[in-house]
């Protein structure tokens, strides 16, 4: 199995547990990091996992931000690590505000 | 609490998890499942199986002992890899009341306690004093 791929199994799992430790999602979060840096070796089959992955990271923000607040705090942790923008998954903060798109 | 009192606070709380292991309530099977979801663990494992490998965690002497403060609340976390973990290395991590927060083996134990500016206290011989 490659390394995307062990990855992205990883993260589905992750992203049906919101409610454990902040510090398990802090390791989500790391793990979504790793994907993006090679998403470039999906296949267009796993790129269909990995995005209904993130619709459920996005459904259940409000979740996971709860769980990763009571141990961190999220925009220092992007100053201090200099986390690209286009790294929406650490802005739990911010998604958990949005209101749900209706599809 | 000045710096050495955490290796105090920290003694203490390994001491009462060694005594007893203690989770919030309702807490810790949904870990186990998660770890059996992830492969951590296998699918039969249970719960006996979970408190076995932790509490190898929680005695080896070689393995490192961290802190991480977030606002009023301390944490502490003993990285290390138990005895028929397969080379996975685990951390137990914990708050001074001897209740733990969460077992789990990251991707690499080293870069996420760098990233997440855990601070190292010392080898579990030298916070436990043994």
């Amino acid at each position: 199995m490659s390394d995307a791929l062990r990855l992205l199994a990883s993260y589905e799992v992750d992203v049906q547990f919101p409610d454990v430790s902040g510090f398990e999602i802090l390791e989500m979060l790391d793990i979504r990091s790793r994907i993006a840096a090679c998403e470039n070796d999906l296949n267009d089959e796993q790129r269909a996992r990995l995005e209904a992955a993130d619709d459920r990271l996005l459904r259940s923000a409000p979740a996971f931000f709860q769980s990763v607040a009571a141990i961190a705090d999220l925009p220092e942790m992007r100053r201090r690590s200099r986390t690209p923008c286009s790294y929406w998954w650490w802005y739990l903060e911010r998604l958990a505000e949005r209101e749900p798109v209706q599809t | 609490m000045p710096f050495a009192e955490k290796f105090t606070a920290a003694a203490c709380a390994i001491l009462a998890l060694r005594s007893r292991l203690r989770w919030k309530p309702g807490s810790e099977l949904r870990h186990l499942l998660k770890r059996k979801s992830k492969e951590h663990l296998p699918p039969e494992a249970t719960v006996v199986d979970y408190r076995s490998l932790i509490r190898r965690v929680l005695v080896g002497p070689e393995n490192l002992v961290y802190y991480y403060p977030f606002r009023e609340q301390d944490y502490y976390a003993v990285a290390g890899e138990p005895e028929g973990a397969q080379g996975a290395r685990w951390l137990v991590m914990f708050r001074p009341d001897g209740i733990l927060e969460t077992v789990f083996p990251p991707t690499d134990v080293s870069d996420y306690v760098r990233q997440h500016c855990f601070l190292l206290l010392g080898r579990m011989r030298e916070v436990m004093n043994e």
